[in-house]
């Protein structure tokens, strides 16, 4: 009879324990891992060569501590999904690369841990007090800020040349930039502007293009506590993208091509062969793509819509500790070894993205280390940064669904506009949005 | 002890292992979905944690929201001509057609199609996209004949995933009518002929008759299959242009995992479930029937 039990019972502990192993192998080769989870999308890796580097020095400094880096090649927006799931749920994970628009989000429900800033002198000494102004929530540090950066007009001067168009181009306003599109299509140029325009596009859509635009008008996003949810400014920033589709600029081959999520992969192609794009609307790290021909690209400010001025945008990522970690400070440790002098001067001048650090910013390697960086470095005086709010990725993805309507002709940017609005009222929620 | 009361404790023994499974990925995340559907919860910022419960709100604004509208739209058309329609049709031609032929081009074809069945969905998505790609075979064909590209994923987004889909799923197809036209009897068939009745007659009136079960039961469980198709859409169009091929699943997707509205999602999610359980009771019933 006892054997009749047996079978069944052996059946119901096995299955048991096939749910209940956890982190019972933990620590078995007696050696501690940190883990850091980061995204590397582009195409010079310079994450992952950073990331080498700072294992390679850290695991010098502790023989009994292996770091495991876990590259993540996804597009902008599944990352950032990714690493709200497994901030919430993945407690073998140490420190992740957070896009510093998604830290309010992310610290606002406890998933970064605070960051023990006060004993780092170097952060207090080396980095600059917007930045670290930037990633404070409530007093205390939840990220380290270890890029930014600033967007503006890159142009080919080749393609330039071809359509007779004066150089250097120095565009005062809006209509000066719609005037030269014109010209460059006129001259059969494929894509005489190229911008991202999709929500596959994610981010790069609603920073590079859109609020390139809305932040040269006298609107923004958000006002106070407030999102607005309609505007002139949102609406002439939707209807500078509808002109360029009106003109006709793009066959629908080029646009499946420009909005496409690795649509980055032809423009690095064709704006380096100088024939096909005329202006690209992008950041400085284009720069690191972009290394080596100085000669054939240059960058200028984007103005503001009616000649005010220039403006930018300005972001960055950041490294933050999950608050789930089990290594907090062997994590802090690594995030001390990732940013000094030495590996920040090696990943900015891999990335081309601005460093954060006022040394690495002194040093002549960094100085010397990209034409376009140092050219765009001055557009941080006009720059603009993304509303620190938890809501924002989510009018952020509204602002995409915007822009591509617009630039697919699926809507017209006043429709576009009251879609918008609709939306951003429901996300925000009564009393907190406002018509302009 | 009595003699029943072991054997069942030996059935409840034996069934465990199965149910705890069962109980753990299906009961759990669906008990857990329908509550979610009813609160406000968010992926991420305070309110993925401190969420509140907000009534039926997210199920009534599904139906006020014209991306959901569309994404309903979006589904039926894709479920009709992708899998009711296009499956079927081509599936029951494909079995018809094997049914005269030789074993070794029975055996070509059959594999050709099961091809389709046993290629993994985000696969099926890669090739088609190498196919319907601005640059892709499709148009290098084309340009044989002096046609210019066109931008099938952007211009024909939905017939691309149709067409994805018909090529996937028709092997399941085929073969459910393969082995109901096997079983139609040949006398009834030589008695048509005899009557006098054409091709068409024959088909209609007397081998659609009488696999009508098979009919029924394959057209629900192609559309089970095919309601909640996600990573051959996603892998293809991403659900775009704009909102061209975005369907229920893909919508849930966008709201729940790229917007962070995580409660509105559920809610979806919950919808569709619904509406593969009431399937999944016509489907039962329709079995049952032919039994």
């Amino acid at each position: 009879m006892k054997r009749k039990f047996f079978i069944p019972l052996l059946l119901v502990l096995a299955t048991t324990m096939m749910f209940a192993n956890g982190s019972s192998d933990e620590g078995k080769s007696g050696k501690r891992t940190v883990k850091i989870a980061y995204k590397e999308p582009g195409g010079n890796e310079a994450m992952t060569k950073w990331m080498t580097a700072a294992k390679a020095e850290f695991e010098a400094t502790y023989p009994d501590v292996s770091v495991e880096l876990s590259a993540n090649l996804s597009n902008e927006a599944d990352y950032n999904t990714k690493t709200a799931l497994i901030l919430q749920s993945d407690d073998s994970l140490d420190i992740v690369h957070v896009d510093s628009f998604l830290v309010p989000a992310l610290v606002g429900p406890g998933y970064l841990a605070a960051i023990p800033t006060d004993e780092w002198a170097e952060y207090n000494d080396q980095f600059a007090g917007n930045v670290k102004e930037g990633m404070k929530i409530d007093g205390s540090t939840y990220a380290v800020s270890f890029s930014t950066d600033t967007r503006g007009l890159y142009y080919s001067i080749p393609v330039f040349k071809k359509a007779g168009i004066p150089l250097p181009f120095a565009p005062k306003n809006w209509s000066d930039i719609l005037t030269t599109v014109q010209k460059l299509h006129d001259a059969g140029i494929a894509y005489p502007i190229w911008m991202n325009g999709s929500k596959a596009q994610g981010e790069g859509t609603t920073m590079q293009t859109f609020e390139m635009l809305i932040s040269g008008t006298k609107d923004w996003i958000i006002d106070g506590d407030k999102w607005v949810a309609k505007a002139d400014g949102i609406t002439h920033s939707l209807k500078f993208i509808q002109a360029i589709y009106d003109m006709g600029v793009y066959t629908n081959n080029e646009l499946a091509t420009m909005l496409d999520a690795q649509g980055w992969q032809a423009l690095n192609k064709k704006m380096l062969e100088g024939k096909e794009i005329g202006i690209v609307l992008d950041g400085n790290w284009k720069g690191g793509d972009f290394k080596g021909y100085e000669d054939s690209i240059a960058v200028t400010a984007m103005p503001q819509e009616f000649g005010n001025g220039f403006t930018s945008m300005s972001g960055g990522w950041t490294l933050g500790i999950s608050s789930l970690s089990k290594n907090k400070d062997l994590a802090m440790d690594f995030l001390k070894i990732a940013c000094n002098k030495k590996n920040m001067l090696l990943y900015v001048n891999t990335s081309g993205d601005m460093t954060t650090r006022r040394d690495v910013a002194a040093d002549k390697a960094y100085i010397e280390g990209g034409q376009f960086r140092a050219d765009m470095t001055p557009f941080a005086e006009y720059t603009h940064f993304r509303p620190g709010k938890e809501l924002y990725p989510s009018i952020s993805v509204e602002i995409q669904a915007a822009v591509e309507a617009v630039i697919t002709g699926k809507m017209s940017a006043d429709e576009a506009a009251e879609s918008y609005a609709v939306n951003v009222k429901d996300l925000a929620g009564e009393g907190n949005w406002i018509e302009k | 002890m009595d003699k029943k009361i072991i054997q069942n404790i030996n059935i409840i023994g034996f069934l465990s292992p199965a149910l705890i499974l069962i109980v753990l990925f299906y009961f759990a995340p669906s008990i857990m979905a329908l509550v979610y559907s009813f609160t406000d919860k968010t992926l991420i910022g305070v309110k993925s944690q401190n969420f509140g419960f907000v009534g039926l709100s997210n199920y009534t604004k599904m139906f006020s929201d014209p991306r959901y509208i569309k994404s309903l739209i979006n589904t039926a058309v894709f479920l009709l001509f992708s899998a009711v329609l296009g499956q079927q049709i081509l599936g029951f031609t494909i079995a018809r057609f094997m049914e005269k032929q030789g074993k070794t081009l029975q055996r070509l074809v059959g594999t050709s199609v099961l091809l389709g069945w046993v290629t993994p969905e985000v696969v099926v998505a890669f090739v088609f996209f190498a196919f319907f790609n601005t640059t892709g075979s499709l148009n290098n064909l084309l340009g044989v004949f002096g046609i210019k590209p066109i931008a099938w994923l952007f211009d024909y987004g939905m017939l691309a995933v149709i067409l994805a889909n018909i090529w996937r799923g028709t092997a399941f197809s085929m073969l459910m009518y393969q082995s109901a036209l096997a079983n139609v009897p040949d006398d009834s068939i030589e008695a048509a002929w005899l009557d006098g009745a054409n091709s068409w007659q024959l088909l209609f009136k007397i081998i659609l008759p009488i696999i009508k079960g098979t009919i029924v039961t394959n057209t629900i469980l192609v559309t089970l299959q095919t309601i909640g198709l996600f990573g051959l859409i996603f892998a293809l169009t991403g659900g775009g242009p704009g909102y061209d091929t975005t369907t229920v699943p893909i919508y849930m997707y966008q709201k729940s995992f790229i917007s962070y509205q995580l409660g509105y999602g559920t809610a979806m999610a919950i919808v569709l479930l619904i509406f593969g359980i009431l399937l999944s009771a016509l489907y039962m019933k329709s079995f049952k029937h032919e039994m």
